[in-house]
């Protein structure tokens, strides 16, 4: 039936379309619907631009389509969506000839060249994970740029957070929108949509207006800004240092100095404690990385500024003895230099340093980080043995407590973070930020974790008889059906075998993020596809894979009533948690 | 003390020792604060920006002077704020000549206009009345025109209604803004700031970006917009509208705009909404004074959420009248209101069917009176007077129903404006909306009496017209509530001007915190003084119940003044234990 004249397609007969009588009918490929309504004939895309329903099944009236399944109404002739405000529906010309009706599909329909970008701002006010998730796959699959996406993204988040949004509330969004995008890259096609999703929801939500803020009057310096800033971030006062930071951005000639100076302000000792800062400002710095100053400024200032100058309760006694020898041990750092003496790596007493950090003691906990560091080894070499140890707790911690996943992979990330604390905030920010991190290993001292070093290999290389791909799906499986007994066991057992691991890294990834946790597990994923790699000469390296792996079966778990009345009635019996641990 | 360039010398370098700060006085209302901080003298504007606190009171550290008061932090140099919702600090040259200091306070020539705007849309946001207040003064002050400061304020408004509230809330906010802006161009000086800053205040909140309505693609004519807007208006469809009404500005109908959105508020359905009508002619007149240009948001939004708003289904009078109203409405449709106009009629059998708790008369009367040829302005006359009779005899020992009998008058009062900008059908049809709105009312225990009835012949005893209302708004001050009304009575009585007594009260109103709650009646109290007491023999000049906009307007202001909820409500219980009615405790 596919006579073609002029672009135009016979479809139908006349007699075929009726009032209250639509008909579907494909047209290269494409599924279009016509109505007749008062006489006229109209051609409509059949998919409902909200969510697919076929239009022929819904109603007119007055000149208005309406779908059957939510209710969303279009003008029948232009398309204009009465609903939705942006999602308009594509119409085609239309013309009776001697009995038949013709459609032109080619002249291309009435689609606006930005609805795409409508439907994202849409889905960005609203926060609908549906109208979101559609903006990201027409993104995908149409060949709209990534980057003009992105930029619309994180100028809306900007606005976002500075009207929304406080310092940690802002720092989670911001951390699931660069992690969503870092992760996005480990994939590829469709297999990115979640990621890429989970990072355009983080900055989703109500962006109220403001005036720009305006920079200060001359006469400015640079030191001055600097100086304030130090200042108003001991004084916790943040919108000064929101002005601070634009009046450097105006005066031009110092953003390569805004970012150490931001981190040297976040790992400050009044912040130890607050471990998100150290987390908060790194994805603030990789935000920068990504889109410069141009796209992130609203986002940048705002966000750091409530960073450094919120609110900190005071510190009771232990943190602050703790935080009075952070003070006492970084000055003994002064005669360290910044560093760059190298191979004392290989003189490193990794396992000393272990137990040292998870000892329970304080003055042990820093004293090993100050250890290391006089002895000149490398910021590096100090956050792999970090990263590892929290992979290898994250392996072996019992599950039937509390097993502690928060503090956990905070010490994972955090470790982590110090490698960006090098890079964009220099040697000794990365020196200090380590101190951040043993606080935290001494804040997860609760865990009844036993220890082991480090720097013995797992087990023996045993060349497994299953296929690489036959292990792998036995793991995803114990995920899936929540086999925390099992999962540890069958990881390592997969390793063992000799597989490299870096597909069982991208198949566990993709399973948690296809789970409703994903969006809690993103930074740690994040975290252990960088880490992956760069751990890659470990002999526990493994456990990263295993620690993962137990973390997203534990937390597909929901057995908080049973495991609080476990612990109420070994309470009863006078049973202290340890003795519950081992049991 | 002066020399060129704008050089003074405000003394010597040994009045400020080091680490102190001394304020020199160096022209009228202003005042210099000088600092002397490690060895360099800093001049400022002594005046905090914030609040006006002397900054020569504040503290100095790091280059920062931090005021006492609320903490405000500047640059000492530059004068550069740190805190938002402030302005920065003026701050000069300083030399030292030998001994002596110099400071280049240059002219005072304003130069902060869009500071100061922008303040404004800083205070507007969040709320902040003491911020509005300011920066309105400080724009006025400059020269800027209250236009443009009004233009601002519509197009925060449009987004703060867009993105924040309902039809109720916005239709309120914009009644308050017209209000505002009218009243205080009655006006000069601080009493004509308050105004605005109440209009300000009223149209301030929180405002958040939305997705931009877009046109709806072509084609699209007026014809179906119209149809669209009505469909959508009848099935509470509020969105759908103004994605309609946009696009209708787009296409350069906006002349037709209001007449159907008129259309839409008085048609049956919407009886019992009295607020949507009398707040869309609000909404007309904010367009009528100010343009479509930062306006269209606001109009397009709230007229759509005003006519698609949702409804209950109505009990069963209200269902009735509904009904009956849908009945006659075909007639008031094709009925030509250009031909037979009359202003004489029986005023008073048309006020018996309003208040004669029979809906069926009521409306009937109505209808007659149009059918009649009875001019529509000279019937609103009849309703704006029947309502400030009300007002002016209503018992304030149980509730007076001063909230209801304010809509009854606003709305009455308001049909002008749907008659003006509506059409004569769609104020015919707003007739009735009032007559609903009176039925509504009938529990307020109100003796009828005749609106051709004389009033009190008592005149003043005061020696003349300005002791006269002084006396009144002591009255009012005083809560004198049982005393006031004779004596707005005995002012008229006595010739003196009601303009001018309208202006002292309103003036009271004004600066009592009652003033946003007065705001609307206050308003149209001066409007319609000036109709029905003027010459405008259409509106039913020299009525006369005429005194009663006033006495029911000042009973209103020393009432609502009266803070007696508790013992309203113990009265009430009193009698209620003794087995007496409402009614019986009325009339007492």
């Amino acid at each position: 039936m596919a006579e073609e004249q002029n672009g135009f397609v016979r479809v139908a007969a006349t007699a075929e379309v009726a009032d209250g009588k639509p008909k579907a009918v494909k047209v290269e490929g494409r599924s279009i619907a016509l109505f007749k309504h008062n006489g006229t004939i109209f051609a409509t895309d059949n998919q409902c631009p909200h969510m697919g329903y076929p239009l022929t099944r819904g109603r007119v009236r007055n000149g208005v389509l309406t779908c059957d399944w939510h209710g969303w109404s279009y003008d029948l002739g232009g398309g204009g969506c009465f609903t939705g405000g942006c999602d308009d529906l594509e119409t085609f010309p239309v013309e009776v000839r001697n009995g038949d009706v013709f459609v032109s599909v080619s002249e291309g329909g009435s689609k606006r060249s930005d609805a795409h970008f409508l439907l994202l701002k849409e889905g960005l006010y609203s926060t609908d994970q549906w109208t979101i998730s559609k903006a990201v796959a027409i993104m995908l699959a149409r060949g709209v740029s990534e980057r003009d996406t992105l930029n619309l993204i994180i100028r809306h988040g900007g606005r976002h957070i500075a009207t929304e949004r406080g310092a940690n509330d802002g720092g989670g969004e911001v951390s699931d929108f660069i992690n969503g995008i870092k992760v996005a890259r480990q994939y590829e096609s469709d297999d990115r949509i979640i990621p890429l999703t989970f990072a355009a929801h983080g900055l989703s939500g109500r962006a109220g207006d403001r005036p720009s803020i305006q920079r200060l009057p001359d006469p400015i310096t640079w030191e001055k800004l600097e100086g304030w800033i130090r200042v108003f971030s001991k004084d916790k006062k943040w919108e000064g240092i929101e002005k601070c930071l634009i009046t450097a951005r105006r005066l031009g000639g110092h953003d390569d100095e805004i970012l150490p100076l931001l981190y040297e302000c976040a790992v400050a000792p009044h912040f130890l404690g607050n471990s998100n800062n150290l987390l908060n400002i790194g994805y603030i710095a990789e935000v920068l990385e990504e889109f410069g100053w141009d796209e992130a400024e609203e986002l940048v200032c705002n966000l750091s500024a409530k960073i450094l100058g919120q609110e900190r309760g005071l510190p009771d006694e232990i943190r602050q003895s703790a935080i009075d020898r952070f003070i006492a041990d970084t000055e003994t750092l002064d005669s360290v230099g910044d560093g760059s003496s190298e191979g004392s790596d290989a003189t490193f007493d990794e396992d000393a340093f272990a137990e040292g950090l998870v000892s329970g003691e304080i003055g042990s906990t820093f004293g090993a980080v100050t250890r290391a560091l006089n002895d000149g080894v490398s910021i590096d070499r100090i956050v792999t043995t970090m990263v590892v140890l929290a992979a290898d707790r994250m392996a072996r911690t019992p599950v039937n407590m509390n097993p502690g996943w928060g503090g956990l992979v905070r010490e994972m990330m955090m470790a982590s973070s110090v490698r960006k604390a090098q890079r964009y905030g220099g040697h000794r920010v990365a020196a200090q930020a380590l101190y951040h991190v043993a606080w935290q290993f001494y804040g997860d001292r609760w865990l009844n974790i036993t220890h082991r070093p480090l720097s013995e290999a797992r087990g023996d290389l045993q060349p497994g008889s299953a296929k690489e791909a036959e292990a792998i799906e036995g793991v995803l499986t114990s995920i899936e059906q929540i086999q925390i007994r099992e999962i540890g066991r069958q990881t390592r057992d997969y390793l063992r075998s000799g597989y490299s691991g870096d597909a069982l890294l991208r198949e566990l990834g993709l399973v948690i993020l296809k789970d409703d946790n994903g969006r809690n597990i993103l930074s740690t994923l994040r975290t252990i596809f960088d880490e992956w790699m760069l751990c890659e000469d470990h002999p526990s390296r493994s456990q990263l894979l295993v620690g993962l792996a137990r973390w997203a079966t534990d937390s597909r778990r929901a057995t908080g009533s049973q495991s609080a009345a476990a612990t109420a009635l070994r309470f009863a019996k006078g049973q202290t948690a340890v003795d519950l641990y081992e049991a | 003390m002066s020399s060129g360039n704008g050089w003074i010398r405000v003394g010597s370098l040994a009045d400020v020792p080091p680490g102190e700060s001394r304020a020199v006085k160096i022209s009228e209302g202003r005042s210099v604060a000088l600092f002397n901080v490690d060895g360099r003298i800093h001049a400022t504007d002594n005046q905090c920006p914030h609040m006006g606190f002397p900054l020569t009171r504040g503290v100095v550290k790091d280059g920062i002077l931090t005021c006492d008061w609320h903490g405000r932090s500047f640059d000492l140099e530059g004068g550069g704020c740190f805190n938002y919702e402030c302005d920065d600090l003026e701050t000069f040259p300083v030399e030292v000549r030998g001994d002596e200091l110099w400071v280049q306070a240059g002219d005072a020539a304003y130069r902060r206009r869009d500071q100061h705007l922008q303040l404004l849309w800083e205070g507007l946001l969040s709320g902040d009345a003491w911020t509005v207040s300011k920066a309105s003064a400080l724009l006025l002050s400059g020269g800027v025109s209250e236009h443009d400061i009004v233009q601002l304020i519509l197009r925060h408004l449009g987004r703060h209604v867009a993105s924040e509230q309902g039809a109720g809330g916005g239709g309120e906010i914009v009644s308050l803004l017209v209000s505002g802006l009218e009243v205080g161009r009655r006006y000069d000086g601080e009493d004509r700031l308050m105004a605005l800053s109440l209009a300000g205040r009223a149209a301030s909140g929180r405002a958040s970006e939305r997705l931009e309505v877009i046109s709806l693609p072509p084609p699209v004519r007026w014809e179906q917009i119209d149809g669209w807007v009505r469909m959508f208006s009848r099935n509470m469809q509020d969105f759908r509208i103004e994605r309609c009404l946009h696009t209708a500005c787009e296409n350069g109908h906006e002349d037709k705009i209001f007449k159907l959105l008129f259309e839409c508020a008085v048609a049956p359905y919407f009886l019992g909404f009295a607020r949507n009508v009398a707040d869309l002619g609000d909404l007309a007149r904010v367009v009528d004074s100010f343009g479509w240009g930062e306006a269209s948001e606001l109009v397009c939004n709230l007229g759509a959420k005003m006519v698609g708003r949702g409804r209950d289904e109505p009990e069963r009078f209200h269902r009735d009248a509904v009904r009956l109203l849908g009945e006659m409405a075909p007639a008031l449709e094709s009925h030509d209101y250009s031909v037979n106009i009359r202003t004489d009629y029986d005023e008073n059998a048309l006020v018996d069917a309003l208040l004669s708790v029979d809906i069926e008369r009521s409306f009937e009367a109505v209808a007659r009176s149009l059918k009649d040829g009875v001019a529509i302005e000279r019937l609103i006359s009849t309703f704006v007077l029947l309502a400030a009779d009300r007002m002016a005899r209503t018992p304030v020992n149980v509730d007076a129903g001063w909230g209801p009998l304010s809509t009854e008058f606003n709305l009455a009062a308001s049909l002008r404006h749907v008659h003006a900008y509506g059409g004569p059908g769609a104020a015919a049809k707003g007739l009735f909306h009032a007559a609903w709105q009176i039925f509504d009312n009938r529990w307020i225990n109100i003796p009828s009496r005749s609106l051709d009835e004389p009033l009190p012949g008592h005149r003043s005893d005061a020696p003349d017209a300005a002791a006269s209302a002084e006396r009144i708004v002591h009255s009012i001050k005083s809560l004198d509530i049982h005393g006031v009304g004779d004596q707005v009575v005995g002012y008229l009585n006595s010739g003196y001007d009601g303009s001018d007594l309208l202006k002292e009260v309103g003036r009271a109103i004004l600066w009592d915190d009652t003033n946003m709650e007065l705001l609307p009646t206050l308003r149209v109290a001066f409007n319609e003084w000036e109709r029905v007491a003027g010459g405008d023999a259409d509106s039913g000049a020299e009525h006369p119940s005429r005194y009663q906009l006033l006495v029911g307007l000042v009973r209103y202001a020393t009432d609502v003044r009266l803070n007696k909820n508790s013992m309203a409500s113990i009265n009430t219980a009193m009698r209620f234990s003794e087995g007496r009615t409402t009614v019986e405790v009325f009339d007492e």
